[in-house]
């Protein structure tokens, strides 16, 4: 393969982003919250009854080989990383998912995915058709 | 990670020739390892570098948007001889978020 003759041309200078880097940086604590939070089996096992619905502290302990004070202690973690939040319904706090942080990895991978998906027709096509 | 696969009725040297034209609408590659990569297309600019390039064989980059603040990734594409041509192969990951898409997995496949 030879390097392609339809190069492009540079046109802008761009100077570093402060907000951009700032940005990144909050991303890559984000990463890291997540990761500690979902190391443990247990907190796995929570976000994976989250998954099917909200549920209080009581409602996930009963399902778990743990007690409700080890579940709140994990909530209370997995609520530090972002990855569920509580809210008040009367005498209890009912806990649920908060996607935003899966949904980023979700659409990363759907964006990419489509991209090649284009890209791999295209190279399909041109290695078809007589050129 | 995203990891694609095709069959095409093309030999593997067919395809080498054709792969930086399928990377973009305009496409600057230098197939060596260091070796300057710059694609643009409907999605926008993007610049990378070389890592493998092994004609017919293999060809991988990391390659980043111009624009935005996405991190960087690692494209590794492979080409395989097949009964009817070659079996494309390409793997991309994201440099910084390995861990945020092993959460997300874990999470999205236990949930």
């Amino acid at each position: 393969m030879a390097p392609t003759s339809n190069a492009l041309r540079s046109s802008r200078s761009r100077v570093p982003d402060a907000n951009a880097m700032r940005l990144s940086e909050t991303r890559r604590d984000l990463v890291d919250h997540v990761f500690d939070a979902l190391a443990d089996p247990t907190r796995r096992r929570i976000v994976e009854r989250l998954g099917r619905g909200p549920a209080s502290a009581g409602e996930i302990a009963d399902r778990l080989p743990v007690t409700r004070q080890a579940v709140v202690k994990h909530l209370a973690l997995l609520e530090a990383a972002g990855l569920v939040c509580g809210e008040r319904d009367g005498r209890r706090v009912v806990f649920r998912l908060t996607p935003a942080s899966f949904a980023e990895a979700a659409a990363w991978m759907h964006d990419v995915g489509g991209a090649w998906d284009r890209r791999l027709d295209k190279l399909a096509r041109r290695v078809t058709k007589p050129r | 990670m995203v990891e694609r696969e095709v069959e095409v009725p093309a030999p593997p040297d067919v395809v080498w020739d054709e792969l930086a034209g399928m990377l973009g609408d305009e496409v600057e590659l230098t197939p060596e390892p260091g070796g300057a990569l710059r694609v643009r297309d409907s999605d926008g600019e993007r610049a990378g570098v070389v890592l493998e390039a092994e004609p017919g064989e293999r060809l991988s980059f990391r390659w980043a948007t111009v624009d935005g603040d996405d991190p960087p990734s690692e494209v590794e594409i492979t080409l395989e001889v097949s009964a009817i041509g070659t079996i494309v192969h390409v793997r991309e990951a994201r440099l910084d978020g390995a861990h945020l898409e092993r959460a997300a997995f874990v999470a999205l496949a236990r949930a």
